[in-house]
């Protein structure tokens, strides 16, 4: 009797010990994430996004970097009052954008999706590495961005992408004081309003247009996520608005963009499509001063195009509470001044 | 097959996907009841574990385990009608049989190619308008390792050293077990057999133990081996880029990488499978002993790829007549060992030579023996003495090291390109930055060479005592420091991720 309960606590002192070591390593490794994981502006992406009050969001917009470089969802508020969000990330895959929308949908329930259709015409084969790693790095844990990783790399990859710390632990050489800075780790990045990135830089800009012939394969592989795009949301209740950007450089030809009006009239009839880029001069767009490269717009060419969208989005949808409500817009409000603030800092 | 072709990459050894799939298993295998469930468990999961790295040669693995399991019974049966008598025509054509199958399954996927290149340079020489394309078939896994690990279980149970094994759940789990199913060590089915049927319980200082063999592991695989890699790749991929600019002892360097590459490679690989293996209460065979610190290469051979040389003993040399029929075959018998050795690593000329070579130094030993022994004598040297024994370690590495440049160099005539200019005294490569122009920065170097320095240290200690149990006797504070201190240098130093291109086991291609 005497020995059993001696075994059984020395199993129990183990277990204990156990236990107290993984705890340890999970503090060392968890330390260890934090000061390897480079910094940039669009780390709060989804921190910010998870920190919105639950189902404020009106109108989300995802895709790429057409996204967050062109819409600025602080002027929209301000001009059109609608709520909305710029969740996207540079580069970013059509599968990608799926998981990105369907984690989106777990804390936020919009009126309007709208979908950037920059990677309609692009293969996911010649995507970059670290913007694919940067757009699966932000994405918070979750069965989305599982799948996300899993759909959207070879399995030599996945586990890199789900523990950030694999892919970036070779920054060791490059550490910096600031990269151990706790404070660091929490503070709101200077550059960055409602997933929308303010770039000041202005670079004229010549218009042109790729002429892409139509690649049955990749406008398969693509329309298909588009339409799964398109399905999620109207399940989840939202409406579908199509996005050409107004970029100065167009590379989603006529062709492409025929072929997916035609299908989308026949799968999905109630999502519009929105050709921007035949609006610049409508919207005031000054290929001259409002570009900062021949796809993005600076941060005055995004106001005046956010403000001509949110115009557009509030004639065109009927949107839930469209009254400011003091509590749901608390946080584009403190964002607006936060934004104009920056803008007097330069 | 679709699915398993994009699943293929997830589970390297060193992976966090493998550590992940080694936690569940555990956990698993000790809530299951009985070791014939635990035993199905360790089945399905080595099955997975091989159709993740190689779906497409599964099958393979599947019909010569089938074969060898059926093979077996066949022997196995003719043996016992006529216990304790000299063998009969048919019981040898019974083994002839299946040692033929399963050695004809290893030369048709890896010797094939090579076979039809030697034929038609032949056919070529000869001036014949015939030449018979081969394709080369994809090489399956571990297909060295697990036929010769069939070979000797057909041997055993023909020279009735042991039972066939009446189970195949048992006996297909001996030859796919995860751990060594990929590259050894090459373990006797009847002594896995026992331990497989064994009810385990969990025991937290195997346990311990095995954790720290895994991390050790790591280490030398992430720290040293795929490290030093990239610049014995960088000399010996393209050693003509080497040339003209006086950088000769640049070879001599990537030589002296490759060894510690290879040594750390291999052995890593042995710590990781190992220490998987004593997971599951399975305890697998010391494949290295601190083998760079052999005083001869005979003693060299006793350290390194033990497995591999102790089925070479008891499979080839002992009965081609080993030592006991006079000198000159005794030599035949070491120079066939070697030279089958050569070519069981790889089927290429440079293996047959880097084989030949370990042969001819062995033979040498043995032919000099007489006259080293004069030497120490006449010049009044003392065997036991420090600086002697140095010597010696030191000569036996550069042998071996030496040899060695065969089996990395890509081609015969890179070989011959290298080793003449290896000991061309360029010692300014130190200085000039050459040796930082070999794809690794000053930093990346210095931690291969530190971490190597620290595995030499604990192997010259390992020779002393067992470091292991050594740690595990310390008081826990101590322990948790070694520990945690193991786990982040591999998980920031390490060389490994999505900024590094993770090399598979360089035993994987054998």
């Amino acid at each position: 009797m005497r020995q059993s309960s001696s075994t059984s606590g020395s199993r129990v002192r183990r277990l204990t010990q156990s236990a107290l070591f993984m705890a340890g390593l999970a503090i060392l490794l968890g330390v260890a994430h934090f000061v390897f994981l480079p910094r940039h502006d669009r780390d709060q992406l989804w921190t910010t996004y998870r920190a919105l009050p639950r189902d404020s969001v009106q109108v989300l917009f995802i895709g790429t970097s057409l996204i967050h470089a062109n819409v600025n969802p602080v002027m929209i508020w301000e001009d059109s009052g609608i709520r909305s969000y710029a969740l996207s990330g540079s580069e970013q895959s059509l599968p990608t954008t799926l998981e990105y929308l369907r984690q989106a949908l777990c804390t936020q329930t919009p009126d309007v999706v709208v979908l950037d259709l920059q990677m309609l015409s692009l293969d996911n084969a010649i995507l970059r590495e670290n913007q694919k790693r940067a757009n699966f790095t932000m994405m918070p844990l979750g069965l989305p961005k599982i799948r996300g990783v899993i759909s959207g790399s070879p399995a030599g990859e996945w586990t890199g992408y789900l523990i950030p710390l694999e892919q970036f632990h070779s920054r060791w050489s490059e550490l910096t004081r600031a990269d151990f800075d706790p404070h660091k780790w929490s503070t709101l990045s200077a550059n960055m309003f409602l997933g929308y990135r303010m770039t000041h830089r202005i670079e004229p800009q010549q218009p042109t247009t790729d002429r892409r012939a139509l690649d049955e394969d990749v406008y398969a592989h693509n329309y298909r996520y588009i339409s799964e795009i398109c399905q999620l949301a109207e399940y989840a209740g939202a409406e579908v608005l199509l996005l050409v950007g107004p970029s100065s450089r167009v590379n989603v030809h006529d062709e492409w963009i025929e072929r997916l009006d035609r299908d989308m009239a026949r799968d999905h009839p109630g999502a519009e499509l929105l050709q921007s880029q035949l609006s610049t001069q409508t919207i005031g767009l000054d290929y001259a001063t409002d570009y900062y490269d021949q796809w993005h717009l600076n941060t005055t060419g995004a106001e005046k195009y956010s403000v001509w969208l949110g115009r557009e989005l509030a004639g065109s949808y009927t949107l839930s509470h469209p009254q400011l409500d003091t509590d749901l817009d608390a946080m584009w409000r403190a964002e607006l001044i936060r934004y104009r603030q920056a803008l007097e800092d330069q | 097959m679709a699915v398993l072709d994009r699943l293929v990459g997830l589970m390297q050894f060193t992976s966090v996907a493998y550590l992940v799939f080694l936690v569940l298993a555990v956990l698993a295998y000790f809530v299951l009841p009985g070791p014939r469930t635990r035993a199905v468990w360790l089945l399905v999961l080595s099955s997975a574990f091989y159709l993740l790295l190689s779906p497409r040669s599964f099958w393979i693995l599947i019909v010569v385990t089938a074969f060898a399991y059926a093979a077996g019974h066949v022997i196995g049966a003719l043996r016992t009608e006529r216990e304790g008598a000299p063998p009969r025509m048919r019981d040898k054509l019974a083994l002839g049989l299946g040692v033929m199958t399963v050695a004809g399954t290893l030369i048709v996927f890896k010797y094939l190619g090579l076979i039809a290149e030697v034929g038609n340079g032949l056919l070529q020489t000869l001036s014949l308008p015939f030449s018979p394309s081969v394709t080369r078939l994809l090489l399956p896994i571990g297909i060295s390792f697990w036929t010769f690990q069939t070979i000797a279980y057909l041997v055993d149970v023909y020279r009735g050293t042991t039972a066939p094994e009446k189970n195949p759940l048992y006996y297909a789990l001996a030859v796919m077990f995860f751990p060594i199913v990929t590259a050894g060590p090459i373990t006797r089915v009847q002594n896995l057999l026992p331990q497989l049927r064994q009810r385990h319980r969990f025991d937290y200082g195997a346990m311990q133990s095995a954790l720290l063999l895994i991390g050790r592991g790591f280490f030398k695989k992430l720290m040293v081996a795929d490290r030093l890699g990239v610049f014995v790749d960088t000399v010996f991929d393209s050693p003509y880029d080497h040339s003209g600019t006086g950088t000769g002892l640049i070879f001599s360097v990537a030589a002296l990488f490759f060894a510690i590459q290879l040594y750390c490679d291999f052995s890593g690989y042995t710590d990781i499978v190992r220490g998987s293996a004593r997971l599951f209460g399975v305890e697998l065979p010391v494949n290295f002993r601190a083998p760079y610190f052999a005083r001869s290469v005979r003693d060299f051979w006793r350290r390194w790829h033990i497995t591999l040389m102790d089925w070479l003993r008891d499979y080839v040399y002992i009965p081609l007549g080993g030592n006991r029929k006079g000198r000159a075959r005794r030599v035949i018998n070491i120079m066939v060992v070697f030279l089958v050795s050569g070519l069981w690593h790889g089927a290429g000329i440079t293996y047959l030579i880097w084989g030949a070579l370990n042969g001819a130094y062995l033979v040498a030993g043995d032919l000099l023996a007489e006259v080293r022994a004069y030497l120490v004598r006449a010049l009044r040297i003392d065997r036991a003495s420090v600086g002697h024994r140095v010597f010696q370690t030191v000569s036996t590495f550069g042998l071996v090291t030496l040899a060695w440049v065969f089996f990395r160099a890509e081609s015969l005539a890179d070989a011959a390109y290298i080793i003449p200019r290896m000991f061309v005294p360029t010692v300014w490569i130190f200085t000039d930055g050459t040796m930082l122009e070999q794809g690794l920065s000053c930093a990346e170097l210095m931690i291969a060479l530190m971490s190597a320095a620290i595995i030499w240290l604990t192997d010259w200690l390992s020779l002393r005592t067992d470091l292991l149990m050594h740690l595990n006797r310390q008081h826990p504070s101590l322990r948790w420091a070694v520990y945690y201190g193991l786990i982040l240098v591999v998980v920031v130093f390490g060389h490994y991720g999505g900024t590094y291109d993770a090399a598979e086991f360089v035993y994987f291609r054998f």
